[in-house]
C-alpha cells in the first residue's frame, strides 16, 4: 500500500487496519472453502472405492511428473518475501494411440453425467497458462514430459466419483494458491504499516 | 436328473453345504450395522467387530488402525473360509469354487500388468493382489510388454488361457488396452461359467443362470456408464458385452449407442427386472445406482439359500461376504472422515 504524504498517521493506521481485516476475512473464507473442498474430494475417493474396489497407491505411476506447477513472481518494489504465486498447467499429452475414428467418441459431450468431466476441464481452462521464458523454463521446457491425465492410472473406465474427486482436488489446488497470496498480502499490509510508523517517528 | 439331486447331493457335498450355511448365519445383521454406525473412531469399529465372526482377525491389530487394515483383515476371513471349503470339495464342486475365483484372477492380472506399466515394484503389487485370485506364475506377468507375450509367456498355463482369443494383439499395453483386455477376459469368463453351470443342470443351473445374467447385465451397464467420454468407440464397446443376459441382444444394441445417463436409463427400463431399480433414481441421477445394483444382488443371493442341494449358496456366500466387507469399508471411511451423516448412503443390509 502506498500512502501519499497528505495522510495523517491515524488515517494510515485506519486504512491498514481495514485492509488487514478484509484480508483476514478473505483468508478465513478461503480456508473454509478449502476444508469443504478437500472433504468432498476425499469422500468422492471413498465412493470410488465403494464402486470400483481397491483404489490406492498401487495405481500410481512411479514416473509421475507434476501436471501443475506454481510460479513465483517476485515483487521488485519491496522485499522478495512478498512474492505472489500462480498456477501453471503443464501441457497435456496427445491422445493415446488407441484413439480410433469414432462417430460418437469425439462428439459433443452432453448429458448430466458429463458435468463432472466438463467442470474439471473448465477448471483447467480458467487457470492462466503462460509461456515461460527460456531461462525460467529450462528445467521444464524439454518437450518430453507432456503429461497424461492421472485418472488414466486407475484404468480406462474410471467411475464417476473418481472424476469428481479429481475436480475437487484441482479446485483445492487453486484455493491453496489463493490462500498463499492472501497471506502474503496480509503480511505486506502489516509491514507497510510498520514502515509508515517508523517514517513518522 | 433335475429334482433328484436330493437323493445324491449329500453324499459328496452335504458337509460343505452345511459349512457354508453356517458361515452365512455369521453375516452381520441390522443390529450389528446399527452398532457400527454409532462408532466414533476406527478403534470403536474394531471393538464392535470383535464380537462378530471377524473377532479373531481384528482383535490383535495394534493402533493406529487404518481403513485398509480393517478391510484386509475382514477379507482374510473370507479367504480362509473359502480355502477350507475348496480343500474339502469334490471334483465338481471344486471346479465350481474355482470358477467363482477367476474374476479375482483377472483383476490380479490387470493389477500386475498396470503396475508394471507404471514401473511399480512387483512385490508391492503382489501384496495388493486379492488372495483368492493368486496363481503360481503371477509374478512373471511383469516381463510381458504386449498381449501376445502376456499369453505366450505366462497365461497359457493358467485357467485364464481359454479366455484369450486367437487374434491376440501386438499393440503395446496401455491403460485403455488393458481395460479392454480386462473386460474381454471377463466376458469370456462369464460365458464359460454360464455354460459350466448349465452343464451341471438342476437347481444350480437354473439359479446360477439368473445370477450370472444379472452380473453380466450389471457389467454391461457399468462399461457403458464409465466409457462415455473416453476414446472407446461404439463398436468396441459392444464387443465387451457378454453373449447372454436379459439385455442380450437388443438392450446391448441400445446401450452401445447411448451417450448419456438418460439414454442408458431408457435402454435399461425396457427390461422389467431393471425398471424397478431405475424407478428409484431421480432424473439424471446416477450416484445411487451402484448401491441399488448391490441391493438387487444381495436380494438375489439371500434367496439362493432358500433351496437346498445345489452349489449356488457358495457363490452367494462369496458375494454376500464381499458386500459385507464393502459395507464395513464404507462405515470405516465415513467414521474416519467425520461424514457420519452419509453413513447410510452405502450400507446394503443383508437381512
Amino acid at each position: 500500500m502506498n500512502f501519499s504524504r497528505s495522510y495523517s498517521m491515524s488515517e494510515i493506521e485506519e486504512k491498514c487496519l481495514v485492509n488487514a481485516v478484509d484480508l483476514s476475512e478473505e483468508y478465513l473464507r478461503l480456508q473454509e472453502r478449502l476444508k469443504i473442498t478437500l472433504k468432498k474430494g476425499l469422500f468422492s475417493i471413498s465412493q470410488a472405492k465403494y464402486c470400483k474396489g481397491n483404489i490406492g497407491q498401487q495405481h500410481f505411476n512411479m514416473d509421475m511428473k507434476a501436471t501443475t506447477l506454481v510460479t513465483v513472481t517476485e515483487d521488485d518494489s519491496t522485499d522478495s518475501m512478498y512474492s505472489t504465486f500462480e498456477l501453471l498447467t503443464q501441457p497435456r499429452a496427445a491422445p493415446s494411440t488407441h484413439e480410433r475414428a469414432s462417430n460418437s467418441g469425439t462428439a459433443k459431450q452432453e448429458g448430466s453425467n458429463q458435468d463432472a468431466i466438463t467442470s474439471a476441464i473448465n477448471l483447467l481452462d480458467t487457470l492462466r497458462v503462460r509461456e515461460e521464458t527460456a531461462e525460467g523454463s529450462s528445467r521444464n521446457n524439454t518437450g518430453e514430459k507432456r503429461q497424461c491425465d492421472p485418472l488414466k492410472w486407475f484404468g480406462g473406465f474410471v467411475p464417476q466419483p473418481l472424476k469428481e474427486a479429481q475436480a475437487s482436488f484441482m479446485e483445492a489446488l487453486q484455493l491453496v494458491v489463493d490462500l498463499a497470496n492472501c497471506s502474503q498480502a496480509l503480511r505486506k499490509t502489516l509491514q507497510d504499516l510498520e514502515i509508515e510508523r517508523e517514517a513518522c517517528t | 436328473m433335475w429334482g433328484f439331486e436330493m437323493l445324491t447331493y449329500n453324499i459328496q457335498d452335504g458337509f460343505l453345504e452345511a459349512v457354508v450355511r453356517g458361515h452365512r448365519s455369521g453375516l452381520l445383521t441390522v443390529a450389528d450395522y446399527n452398532n457400527l454406525c454409532q462408532c466414533e473412531s476406527l478403534e470403536d469399529i474394531k471393538l464392535n467387530l470383535t464380537a462378530t465372526d471377524y473377532g479373531t482377525y481384528l482383535s490383535n491389530e495394534a493402533s493406529p488402525l487404518y481403513t485398509t487394515t480393517i478391510v484386509e483383515k475382514c477379507t482374510k476371513k473370507l479367504v480362509d473360509d473359502w480355502v477350507k471349503m475348496r480343500a474339502n470339495a469334490d471334483e465338481k464342486l471344486g471346479q465350481f469354487l474355482d470358477y467363482c475365483t477367476y474374476g479375482h484372477m483377472i483383476d490380479n492380472v490387470v493389477l500386475i500388468v498396470t503396475g508394471t506399466l507404471h514401473e511399480r515394484d512387483v512385490q508391492e503389487l503382489l501384496d495388493k493382489c486379492h488372495p483368492l485370485g493368486m496363481f503360481d506364475s503371477i509374478a512373471t506377468l511383469a516381463v510381458a510388454s504386449n498381449m501376445r507375450e502376456l499369453y505366450r509367456l505366462v497365461l497359457v498355463d493358467t485357467p485364464l488361457a481359454p479366455y484369450f482369443s486367437e487374434n491376440l494383439s501386438h499393440e503395446d499395453l496401455d491403460e485403455m488396452n488393458i481395460e479392454i483386455m480386462r473386460n474381454t477376459l471377463y466376458k469370456a469368463y462369464l460365458d464359460d461359467f454360464a455354460h459350466f453351470c448349465e452343464s451341471l443342470g438342476g437347481t444350480t443351473g437354473e439359479v446360477m443362470g439368473d445370477l450370472l445374467a444379472f452380473e453380466t447385465d450389471r457389467r454391461a451397464l457399468n462399461i457403458t456408464l464409465n466409457s462415455i467420454g473416453t476414446e472407446l468407440t461404439r463398436e468396441d464397446r459392444k464387443k465387451l458385452y457378454s453373449n447372454f443376459g436379459l439385455l442380450y441382444p437388443h438392450g446391448h444394441n441400445e446401450l452401445a449407442q447411448a451417450e448419456d445417463f438418460d439414454q442408458i436409463r431408457a435402454a435399461m427400463e425396457k427390461v422389467p427386472a431393471y425398471a424397478s431399480i431405475f424407478s428409484k433414481l431421480g432424473f439424471g441421477e446416477s450416484q445411487m445406482l451402484d448401491k441399488l445394483l448391490y441391493e438387487e444382488e444381495v436380494k438375489r443371493c439371500v434367496m439362493c439359500f432358500e433351496q437346498q442341494f445345489h452349489y449356488t449358496p457358495f457363490y452367494a456366500y462369496m458375494k454376500l461376504r464381499e458386500q459385507e466387507i464393502r459395507n464395513i469399508m464404507w462405515i470405516s471411511e465415513c467414521v474416519a472422515q467425520d461424514q457420519k451423516a452419509r453413513i447410510t448412503d452405502g450400507i446394503v443390509y443383508t437381512f
